[in-house]
C-alpha cells in the first residue's frame, strides 16, 4: 500500500518535472521498432513501453514500423525515426547516423543451427548442400551470424526462408528442413512449448541484444531524459506491470562498442 | 361516450357479443403480432450484433496490424473484401478521439422495396451499428464502424405481418362466421319464446314454448310456460268467479222480476179492486177506508218501482225507447198528476212550455215523465207555500242538435249546501228526518239522475235553504217533422160508446186481474172473453170474432209467448195480424224486448192504470169495420 502511494507521488513529480517538455506540444517522437514480429505484437509490447516513457518524460512518441524489415529498414534508412529498437542500423549503409541509447536487458543472444535429436548430422560441416530453414535474410543472429560462419567454412547450404522463428522451427520440427537457425533464446522457450527435441550443431559468439538508438536531431536533454527513463525501468515498480506484459527485462546503458562484433558480422556481408 | 353507449343500446345482443369478440381477437392478435415483431426485431438486432462481431474480431489482427504500420490500403482492401459480403451497409475507421472519418466504404447495394412509412415508423428505421476500438498496447487506432440497414430486417417483418394479418383476418371471419352461427342458433329459441309470449298475450293460454336445445333460454322458456300455466290457471279461476257472479247477477234479477211479478199482481189487484170498490158509490166511511187502502197500495207500488228501477239502473239493465214523443203532453200529465195535492196543499203549479219547443221529438216518454214526476213530487212534497213551477225551454245553439231545458223549481225549504252533493246518492235525503216526516225510499233522486244520464244529459240543482230548490237538466232531442203519425193528445175522455160491440180476447190466469181487466173493458163498452192459459187463448183466437188479445206472458200451460207465435204462424201467410198486447209484472226491458220478438204489438206492464190500458186499446184496435177474424 505504502508502496502504490509512493509510485503514485512519484509519478506526481515526475509528470511535474518533465512538464516543460509537455508544453513543446509539436509532433510527437517516431519511435522505430524491428520487425522481429507482427506490427501488432509489435505494438502490443511496445505502446505500453512507449507510454510509460511518455508518463514520465512528458515527451510524446508515436511507435512506427514498416510492414516488413525492409520497409522498417528504408525508414530509417530516410530517417523517418527519432528512435529506433533494431541492430539494422550496424550495416554499412547506415552506420554512423543513430547514436546507442540503452539496450535491451539481460543475457546476450546466440545464434543457433540446430537439428532434430535423432539426426546423424553433428556440425556444420555435415550441412553441406543440405536444407537449413531460417527465418529470413534479415534475422541477425538467424540468419547473418550463421551465414557468416557457414561463408567462411564454404559450407552451401539450401537456404529456406519461413518468413519467421517460429515457422523455420515448424518446419525443423516437420521434418521438412535438415537444420534451422535461430534465436538460441527462442529456441529454448519453443522447445520447451512444443516438446521439440533437438540437437545444437552450432552456436556462435555472444551478441548484446538488440539497442535502442537516436537520431541526432533528438536533443541532448531529450535524449538524456529518455536515456534515464529507460534505464530506470528495470527498477521503476511502475514499469514493471509494463515489462512483464511485454515479457521484456527492461533495458540497460550500452556503448557503441557493445555491437562491434555486430558490425563485423555486417561487414562481413551478413 | 353517452352517446356510443345510446348507440350500443340499439345494438342487438348477437351483433354486439360477435362485435366484441372479433375486437378483442383482433386486439389479442394484434398484441401478439406487435410482441412477435419486437422480438423478432431484438432477435434481429442481436443477430446482427453477433455478426459484427464475428466480422471486427476476423477483421481485428488485419486491421491491427496494418494500422500500427500505418497501412491504410491494406485496411481498405480488407474492407472492401468485406463490404459486399452479408448485408453492411457502411464500414467506416474513425478516429476515436473525434470520430472523424480515416476511411469509410460504403456498401453499393441496390435500394430494395421498402414496407409502407408507417410501419417503418413503427419499427424504427435507425440502422443497426456495431462499434469496436482497436487498441493494441494501450494505443488507440481507430474505431472501427460497422452499420446495417435495418431494410432487410423490416421488410422481412413486414412480409410476415402482412401474412400473419391475412391469416388473421382469415381466421377471424371464420370465428366471426362460426360465432355468428352459434348465436343464431342459440338465440334463435327467443324468437320461439317472444313469439310464444305474443300467442299468450293474444290469448292463446294453451300455447306453450317446446322443448328448447339451448339451456339458458331453455330455463326462460321453463320459467315462461310456468308463469302461462300459472296464468290459465289464474284465468280459469277469475272466469269461474266471473261466471259464478254473473249467475248471482242473474240470480239476483231472476230473483227481483219474480218479486215484482209476485208482488206486483197482488198489488195490482188491490189496487184494481180499490178502484172498482170506490168507483161502486161506497157510503162515506167505506170511500175513506178505501181511499186510504188505494193511496197505501199505491205508495207500496212507489217504492216497489223505485227499487226496481234502481236494481235495473244499477245491472245496467235499463233500456230507453226512442218513440215519437210530445213535451207538452208529458208536462201537463205530469202537472195534472199533480194538481189535486197541490190544490189540497195551497201550492200553485205552474207550468210553462216555451212556444218554440218542437210538438213531436224522439224520445222515452215514459222514463221522462218518471224523472219529471219525481221531481215535481219532491217539490210538491217540500213545498208548503209558495209555489213549484215546471218550464220546458229550448236551449238555443247554433249548429248543433236540439236540447230542451227542463226545470222544475219550487219555494219549498230548500237543502243545505253541505248537503247539496249527497242527495243524488241513494237512499240520501236532505236529512234524514226529512224520511221520516215526509216519506219515500230515498231512491228518486239517484234513478232520476242516472235515467237523466242515460238520455244524454246531467240533473244539476241549485237550492238555497228558506228558499227553495232549483232542479234542471238538459236533453239532445231529435225534432220529428213528418206530421203522418201526428195524433192528437190522448184524453180519457173518448167516449164511452167507442168500445161498444168490440170484442178482445184476456188471457190471465190470475182471478183478480182477470176481474180487473174485465171490468175497467166492460165500463169502456168491450165485450171481453177470458181464459185462464195460452192453449185456450190459442183454441179462442181460432174461434174467431176477437180484434185484439191482452196476453199475460207468464201463464201456466201455454206461455203468453208461446201461445203468441203460434198465432203468428197461423197468421202467416193469410194476411191477417191480429194485435197482441203483453201484460206482464215482469218490467224489465230484456222483457219487453222477449214479448216484441216473440210477435206482440205492445207491452203493458203490470200494475197498470185504466187510462193506460185504455190508451194502448184504443191505439191498436182496428178502425171498426176493419175487424179482421182469426184463420
Amino acid at each position: 500500500m505504502v508502496k502504490r502511494i509512493l509510485s503514485v507521488l512519484l509519478l506526481g513529480v515526475a509528470f511535474w518535472g518533465t512538464a516543460g517538455f509537455a508544453a513543446e506540444a509539436g509532433p510527437p517522437l517516431a519511435f522505430g521498432v524491428l520487425n522481429q514480429q507482427s506490427p501488432a505484437k509489435t505494438a502490443q509490447r511496445w505502446n505500453p513501453i512507449l507510454k510509460y516513457l511518455s508518463d514520465v518524460t512528458g515527451l510524446r512518441f508515436q511507435l512506427r514500423m514498416g510492414a516488413t524489415v525492409q520497409e522498417t529498414d528504408g525508414m530509417m534508412g530516410r530517417g523517418e525515426f527519432d528512435l529506433v529498437f533494431t541492430n539494422h542500423n550496424f550495416r554499412k549503409e547506415y552506420d554512423g547516423i543513430y547514436r546507442v541509447l540503452a539496450r535491451w536487458a539481460g543475457k546476450p543472444i546466440y545464434g543457433v543451427v540446430a537439428v532434430m535429436a535423432d539426426s546423424p548430422a553433428r556440425s556444420l560441416r555435415d550441412m553441406k548442400g543440405k536444407r537449413v530453414a531460417f527465418p529470413s535474410r534479415e534475422a541477425f543472429v538467424a540468419y547473418a551470424v550463421p551465414m557468416a560462419e557457414l561463408r567462411q567454412l564454404r559450407i552451401d547450404v539450401q537456404p529456406v526462408f519461413a518468413g519467421n522463428q517460429e515457422g523455420a522451427l515448424a518446419q525443423l520440427q516437420a521434418h521438412q528442413v535438415d537444420a534451422v537457425a535461430v534465436n538460441s533464446r527462442f529456441l529454448t522457450q519453443y522447445a520447451a512449448s512444443r516438446n521439440l527435441r533437438y540437437r545444437e550443431i552450432f552456436v556462435s559468439a555472444a551478441f548484446a541484444d538488440l539497442p535502442v538508438v537516436i537520431h541526432p536531431r533528438v536533443p541532448k536533454e531529450q535524449a538524456e531524459a529518455i536515456r534515464r527513463a529507460l534505464l530506470a525501468m528495470k527498477d521503476d515498480p511502475r514499469a514493471s506491470v509494463v515489462l512483464e506484459a511485454a515479457d521484456a527485462p527492461g533495458f540497460e546503458s550500452a556503448t557503441e562498442a557493445d555491437y562491434d562484433n555486430v558490425r563485423r558480422i555486417y561487414g562481413k556481408g551478413g | 361516450m353517452s352517446r356510443f353507449v345510446a348507440r350500443l343500446e340499439r345494438v342487438s345482443l348477437q351483433w354486439r357479443i360477435l362485435g366484441l369478440a372479433t375486437v378483442v381477437v383482433a386486439f389479442v392478435s394484434l398484441i401478439g403480432l406487435g410482441m412477435v415483431i419486437h422480438d423478432r426485431l431484438e432477435a434481429g438486432h442481436r443477430q446482427f450484433q453477433e455478426s459484427t462481431r464475428d466480422v471486427a474480431l476476423a477483421l481485428q489482427p488485419v486491421m491491427r496490424n496494418s494500422l500500427v504500420v500505418g497501412d491504410l490500403a491494406t485496411v481498405q482492401e480488407t474492407l472492401d473484401a468485406i463490404a459486399y459480403q452479408g448485408h453492411l451497409q457502411r464500414i467506416s475507421l474513425l478516429k476515436s478521439s473525434d470520430r472523424s472519418i480515416i476511411l469509410e466504404v460504403s456498401s453499393m447495394r441496390r435500394q430494395e422495396v421498402d414496407a409502407p412509412a408507417w410501419f417503418v415508423f413503427l419499427v424504427g428505421s435507425r440502422p443497426m451499428t456495431n462499434e469496436t476500438r482497436i487498441v493494441v498496447g494501450g494505443v488507440d487506432y481507430g474505431t472501427l464502424h460497422l452499420e446495417a440497414s435495418n431494410l432487410a430486417l423490416r421488410m422481412e417483418l413486414w412480409r410476415s405481418a402482412e401474412t400473419f394479418v391475412m391469416i388473421g383476418a382469415v381466421c377471424l371471419l371464420g370465428i366471426a362466421f362460426l360465432l355468428g352461427l352459434a348465436l343464431r342458433r342459440g338465440l334463435a329459441p327467443l324468437e320461439v319464446l317472444s313469439r310464444g309470449a305474443l300467442r299468450l298475450g293474444s290469448g292463446d293460454r294453451q300455447d306453450r314454448i317446446p322443448l328448447i336445445p339451448v339451456p339458458e333460454i331453455a330455463q326462460v322458456a321453463d320459467a315462461f310456460n310456468q308463469m302461462a300455466d300459472r296464468i290459465s290457471q289464474r284465468e280459469a279461476d277469475l272466469m269461474r268467479a266471473k261466471e259464478a257472479a254473473e249467475a248471482g247477477g242473474r240470480a239476483k234479477a231472476t230473483f227481483l222480476a219474480a218479486m215484482s211479478h209476485e208482488i206486483r199482481t197482488p198489488m195490482n189487484g188491490i189496487i184494481g179492486m180499490t178502484e172498482l170498490a170506490l168507483d161502486s158509490h161506497p157510503g162515506e166511511e167505506v170511500r175513506r177506508y178505501l181511499e186510504v187502502v188505494r193511496s197505501s197500495g199505491e205508495s207500496l207500488m212507489t217504492v216497489l218501482n223505485d227499487i226496481l228501477d234502481y236494481s235495473k239502473i244499477d245491472a245496467g239493465r235499463m233500456g230507453l225507447e226512442s218513440v215519437p214523443l210530445d213535451p207538452r203532453q208529458v208536462v201537463a200529465e205530469v202537472g195534472e198528476l199533480f194538481s189535486s195535492r197541490c190544490l189540497e196543499k195551497r201550492v200553485g203549479l205552474i207550468i210553462r212550455v216555451e212556444p218554440e219547443v218542437p210538438g213531436r221529438v224522439l224520445g222515452d216518454p215514459v222514463r221522462l215523465r218518471q224523472v219529471l214526476s219525481n221531481l215535481v213530487s219532491n217539490a210538491v212534497k217540500f213545498t208548503t207555500q209558495g209555489s213549484v213551477t215546471v218550464e220546458v225551454a229550448i236551449i238555443p245553439r247554433a249548429g248543433e242538435k236540439l236540447r230542451l231545458s227542463f226545470r222544475v223549481a219550487d219555494t219549498g225549504i230548500g237543502i243545505a249546501p253541505e248537503k247539496l252533493s249527497g242527495i243524488f246518492d241513494p237512499f240520501i235525503q236532505a236529512e234524514d228526518f226529512t224520511t221520516r216526516r215526509y216519506g219515500g225510499t230515498g231512491l228518486g233522486l239517484a234513478i232520476s239522475r242516472r235515467i237523466v244520464q242515460l238520455m244524454g244529459g246531467e240533473l244539476l240543482v241549485h237550492s238555497e235553504p228558506g228558499s227553495g230548490s232549483t232542479f234542471h237538466f238538459a236533453l239532445p232531442m231529435v225534432a220529428v217533422t213528418e206530421s203522418g203519425e201526428a195524433q192528437g193528445p190522448v184524453v180519457q175522455a173518448k167516449a164511452e160508446a167507442r168500445g161498444k160491440g168490440r170484442r178482445i180476447l184476456v188471457a190471465e190466469d190470475a182471478l183478480p186481474n182477470q176481474i180487473l181487466i174485465r171490468e175497467l173493458l166492460r165500463k169502456q163498452g168491450y165485450d171481453c172473453a177470458l181464459v185462464e192459459d195460452g192453449f185456450a187463448a190459442l183454441d179462442a183466437w181460432a174461434t174467431g170474432g176477437f180484434e185484439l188479445v191482452l196476453m199475460d206472458v207468464q201463464m201456466p200451460g201455454l206461455s203468453g209467448l208461446d201461445a203468441t207465435r203460434r198465432i203468428r204462424n197461423k197468421e202467416h201467410g193469410t194476411g191477417q195480424h191480429i194485435p197482441i198486447v203483453a201484460l206482464t209484472a215482469n218490467a224489465f226491458e230484456s222483457d219487453r224486448q222477449d214479448c216484441l220478438e216473440a210477435g206482440m204489438d205492445a207491452f203493458l206492464s203490470k200494475p197498470f192504470k185504466a187510462d193506460q190500458l185504455f190508451t194502448l186499446v184504443e191505439r191498436l184496435l182496428p178502425d171498426p169495420g176493419e175487424a179482421g177474424t182469426g184463420a
